[in-house]
Parts: structure tokens; sequence; C-alpha cells
């Protein structure tokens, strides 16, 4: 059997049926392979998309997601996809078609050392360097990639192992940090802290959907009736409508989630790692609070922010240990849920734009159980996140620490193909899309039933926000006037579009979204002035938020 | 501050570059390094870092890999410090020790 086929059967064992990916050279004897192989190949039209499109397969499923590329720039162009599965921690295979050993080092046609140049942004890596040892290769790359703090995995595949015949398959495969139980001293040590606590607040990250830990947090919730705020991945992981979730925190936390940490005498963070974007100015965050940081990657435990408790280990575990109620929280409740009906998003803005934040309040509140919403990156991603409604922290997905123009439309492709039923929804702003715009075609190809909405303010509007009100309205390269007809454009890749430009429009335009069964752009022309609110400026403390008015 | 790292590592392609790798991009400049093969597939090293990094970081770090076994930190000089003091690293690489 050949090295190409073994890699094929290492696949379909490790319960592979969907690889993302575009052929090339040196992975021709894979793609040779992949004919006969029980593997479905989605074909994408930019491996960065195949990467994306990995993510949000394994975002959606919590499996492994797979993509291939070839040699030289079929490899540079993953790079991308992994630094972001990489930061958001999800677990991905990514193949690399290598030239022959005898050629490497000699600066072949599209040789390129992506074992080196990958090395940042991978959990680990491998050069496979005999064709005997290739399905073990698989198998601890699988187990690498789901293990501990999930992560993408690089296998770099010379041609000629590929091709090669092998005799003595190596059996080796180990296994991996898997995490670790949460210490019994520390647990008690939680426990005390809560208890004695009377203004505690669960931060809750992205960690949670990690461990799958969604029921422990809400079982904990009710049983200490502590409220929380979520980080961006951590929306969903407690239902957005649940009474004790404040909301989103940080630069564009809402005002309820912010004051409400910048005064909480207990700060109980789970699966979540005080990013900047989170703390605003670290050292003034959550100035009042003792720390209890739950997370399954100790190298996250007082990375930031030293906790006075730290707490590694399995969150489900942990969590479930912490079922103790503060004896005096009644007042605190009553003062963080006062503030968040009284600080709560308002829909009523003037003008005669499409409001986007009320568009997608609507688009939210009309969602079916299986919806999915893939963001790109800019305005229109915190948009989704403070006014769209999530029941789960696989139906949202954003692209949180490497903050990636172009995720939104190939995560949404992986994400329908491991759900086909689901309605799946891509929010792009007229930047990012065109940044990954080649994708339609992949939509033709497959008919997915992917549904864009693309806000169009004819800017890079998160740029010129900032412009805006820290280079005091110096506008750099952000307008995007002359941007395409983009009705235009889907309906030349053979995709129904429909254009928004009043408010008139927007409930036959929702009504559309969930019942048309292809796949279908709705342009939604915004006010191109309309900006992010609150916010939190860079160097501040999350009690300094900004809104329109203010600013 | 200066830390030594006492090592024991799966001799696998790429395992010291992804350990120094690691090193340089969290900020711990590398001051010394030793290491040496005292049997097949494994690697010992010891490696001299400074930063006003929490050290422990380093060793945090390290444990992430997935080709490093063991890590042991010893402390050179230098008192325990408080992580909140050392967000500012400083970027002049490191004098031969």
């Amino acid at each position: 059997m050949k090295g190409a086929d073994i890699l094929m059967k290492a696949l379909v064992s490790e319960g592979v049926d969907t690889v993302f990916g575009y052929p090339g050279g040196a992975i021709m004897p894979v793609y040779d392979a992949l004919v006969h192989a029980p593997i479905k190949h989605v074909l994408t039209r930019h491996e960065q998309a195949a990467a994306h499109a990995a993510e949000g397969y394994a975002r959606v499923t919590g499996r492994v997601g797979v993509c291939l590329a070839t040699s030289g720039p079929g490899a540079t162009n993953l790079i991308t996809g992994l630094a972001n599965a990489f930061l958001d921690s999800v677990p991905m295979v990514a193949i690399t078609g290598q030239v022959a050993r005898p050629l490497m080092g000699t600066d072949a046609f599209q040789e390129v050392d992506i074992f080196g140049i990958s090395m940042p942004v991978v959990k680990h890596s491998y050069i496979v360097e005999s064709v005997d040892e290739l399905a073990a290769v698989v198998n601890e790359a699988f187990k690498i990639a789901r293990s501990g703090r999930p992560g993408p995995v690089l296998i770099d595949l010379p041609k000629d192992i590929a091709l090669a015949e092998c005799e003595t398959p190596d059996c080796r495969g180990g296994q991996f940090d898997a995490v670790p139980r949460p210490e019994a001293r520390q647990l008690n040590q939680a426990r005390d802290m809560i208890a004695a606590s009377r203004k505690p607040l669960v931060y809750a990250g992205g960690g949670i959907r990690i461990a799958g830990a969604e029921q422990e947090l809400l079982a904990f919730v009710e049983a200490t009736g502590i409220p929380v705020v979520t980080t961006l991945h951590g929306i969903g992981a407690i239902a957005s409508g649940h009474p004790l979730n404040l909301g989103m925190l940080g630069m564009h936390g809402t005002r309820a989630a912010n004051l409400s940490v910048q005064e909480c005498d207990l700060l109980i963070a789970v699966g979540a790692r005080f990013d900047d974007r989170v703390t605003g100015k670290l050292d003034e965050f959550a100035p009042h609070a003792r720390v209890v940081h739950l997370d399954g990657d100790p190298g996250e435990v007082s990375k930031l922010r030293k906790a006075d408790c730290p707490v590694p280990g399995e969150i489900k575990t942990s969590l479930n240990f912490l079922h103790v109620r503060p004896g005096d929280i009644e007042p605190w409740i009553a003062v963080t849920m006062k503030r968040k009906a009284e600080l709560a998003f308002t829909y009523d803005a003037p003008g005669e734009f499409v409001y986007a934040p009320a568009f997608l309040k609507k688009l939210s509140d009309a969602r079916t159980p299986d919806t999915v919403i893939t963001c790109d990156v800019g305005q229109h991603q915190m948009w989704v996140a403070q006014h769209c409604s999530f029941d789960s922290p696989r139906s949202h997905m954003s692209s949180g620490g490497l903050g990636t123009m172009g995720f939104g439309l190939p995560a949404a492709i992986g994400c329908q193909f491991a759900r086909p039923d689901a309605t799946v929804i891509a929010v792009s702003g007229d930047g990012s899309f065109m940044m990954n715009v080649q994708e339609l075609a992949t939509l033709k190809r497959y008919d997915l039933p992917v549904k864009i909405v693309l806000l169009d303010n004819k800017s890079l509007g998160m740029v010129r926000q900032w412009q805006k009100l820290f280079f005091e309205e110096r506008y750099s390269e952000v307008d995007l006037s002359d941007n395409p007809d983009f009705v235009s454009v889907a309906r030349a890749f053979g995709i129904e579009a429909m254009a928004v430009e009043s408010r008139d429009q927007v409930d036959e335009a929702i009504e559309r979204i969930y019942r048309s069964e292809g796949p279908l752009l709705v342009h939604v022309l915004i006010d191109p002035r309309a900006n992010v609110w609150p916010l939190v400026p860079p160097g501040r403390n999350n009690s300094q938020m900004l809104e329109e008015s203010t600013a | 501050m200066r830390y030594i790292l006492d090592m024991s590592i799966h001799n696998r392609t790429g395992a010291l570059e992804r350990i120094l790798g690691r090193l340089r991009q969290r900020q711990f400049s590398i001051c010394s390094l030793t290491a040496d093969c005292p049997v097949a597939g494994m690697m010992t090293a010891r490696i001299t870092v400074e930063s006003s990094r929490d050290p422990e970081l380093a060793v945090k770090q390290m444990d992430k890999l997935i080709d490093v076994e063991r890590v042991d930190l010893e402390r050179l000089e230098g008192e325990e410090h408080d992580v909140f003091q050392s967000q500012k690293t400083t970027a002049e690489y490191c004098r031969p020790v």
C-alpha cells in the first residue's frame, strides 16, 4: 500500500468524513488516493478558505477539522487559518504536500520550509520521515489536536513518501496531556472564597465550549445565584436570555457587564484568559476583586492577572464542586439586575438608513433552534456579539484571538457541511467580505444554503471609528465607496441576491433568509457614519466607556 | 532576572527549535545554552534565560510543548517578584554570561 493510501486509511480510522483543500504538484499523490477514498473532499478556491472551513467544521461539531494543501504557496496560504485556530484553540490537522526528500533543502520548485514557518502557530508539527511511520504520525496528530487545550497540528508530507510502498508500519502513538483533575485544596479554597463573597461575578470564556461544560456552568450559576459576564467566545456558554447573564464584557461590552466587573469583590474566571480586549487597562481591571481562576490550560492561570486562588484542571469537575451560595448575595443580584434593565440596548435610532443593531436583533429574534451565525471581523462582528442572542457557544462563530477578516464565509461553509440541515448565516462587512469573496464559487459549486448578510457601510468601519476617535478624524485608507455592486457580484457567481436599502425592506429580507432554500446574499446598506457603542478607549479601564453622545 | 531551565526533551525533528522559538516569543531572552544527547532519542538542555516576566510562565509554556518531557527551574539571582510588576519587558538583548 502506498503512503497516500495509508494516509486515507488513517484519516478514515480517525473518523474523518470531510476534508477541505486545494490540489497542487507535491500533494498530487494524495489527491490521487482521494479519488477512491470514502472521504468527501471540498474544493475551496483558496487554501486560506480551506483552513477556515475546516475550523468552522471543527467548531460546530467539536471534532477535528482537516485541510489539505500543496507545498510552497499552498502551504503558506494555510498559515492565517492555522494561526486563527491556534489562538482560538480549535482542533485541526493540516496536511501539506512537500517536495520529495532528495529535493528538500535545495530551493526546489514550490519548496518552502512550512514546518519552520508554521511552528509558532501550531500546537505541534511533523515532517514525515518514513512511510512506515505515516499512520502513527496521523494517529498522534489527531490525539494532540484534540487533547488538553485543543489546537492545530501540521503534517508535512514529502511527495516521495506519499508514493512509497509501506512494508512494516510503525504503530507508535502515545497519550497526550489530558486536562488534569483540579486539586482538592484549591477547590476548597475557592469554595470558601465564594461563600465569603458579597459581590461575586462569573467571567465565562471560550474554555467552557472547549470543555463542553455548558450544563455545569448553568448548574453552578443557578445553585449559587452569581451573575455572569461572558467574553466573545463565552457567548452562548450560558443562554443570552438567562436572567443572570449580563452580556459581554470588555472593549465593546455592555455597560451592565463592565460596571459589574469593576465593582465585584470576587471574580470567578472560567475558561477565560484576561485578554487585553477584555480587561482594558490590566492593572485597573476588576480592582476590588480577588480572583478564582478555573482553566483547563495551566499556562493561562496567572499569566496576566495573578489568581488569588488558581484552579487549573477540568472545568466541569471544578464547577460541580463549587455549588455554594454566598450568604448575602441578594443585594448584589438586585444591583446587577437593575443595571441590566436600565442600561439595556435600545433600537429606536433615528434616521433613514437601516440600523444595523436593529437588523441583527430582528434576525436573531427570528432564529430557529439550529441557526448558526458566523462573523467576519470589524464593526459588524461586535454588533453580532452585542445584539444577537445565542443558546449555545457552538451557534456563534467569531474570529476572536486573531481577528481574521475573511473568516466568516469559509467558516460558514465548513459549518454547513457539518450540519447540512442547519440555518447557517454568515454576517459580514464590505471590507471583510472581499477578503474571501472567491468562496461564493464554493457555495455555488456545492449548492450550500449559506445565507450571507453583508452589512455595507462603504468603509473599513472599525478602523474609521478609531481614526475618528483617536486620530483626530484623519481618515486614512478607509473609504470603500468604490465597492463593487455586491448584488451583481453574487449573481455573477450564480447566487441569488437582494438589496436592502431602507428600513421597510428589513422584514422581507429576514423572512427570505429563513425561508429560501439555496444560498442567498442580502446586501444591507447601512449608515456609513454608524459606530459601535459603548467603547472602552485603549489604555483606559472598563468603567470609562464612551457612548455615541459622549464621543 | 536570570533563570536556568533544565530540560529533558524528546529529540524529534524541530524539538530544540520549537523550545527556543517559544521562549523568544514569550519574551525570554536566551543567554546561554548547552545541549547533549546522552541516549538515542533524548536530549538534555540547560538554558539560561533572562526576562522581567515570571519564570513560572516559561516553565508552563515549556510544559505545553509535546517534545518536552521534564522542565526544572533554577533561580540564578534576584528575588521573588510580582506578575503585576512584570508587564514591562526589556527589548535589550542579553549580554553573554
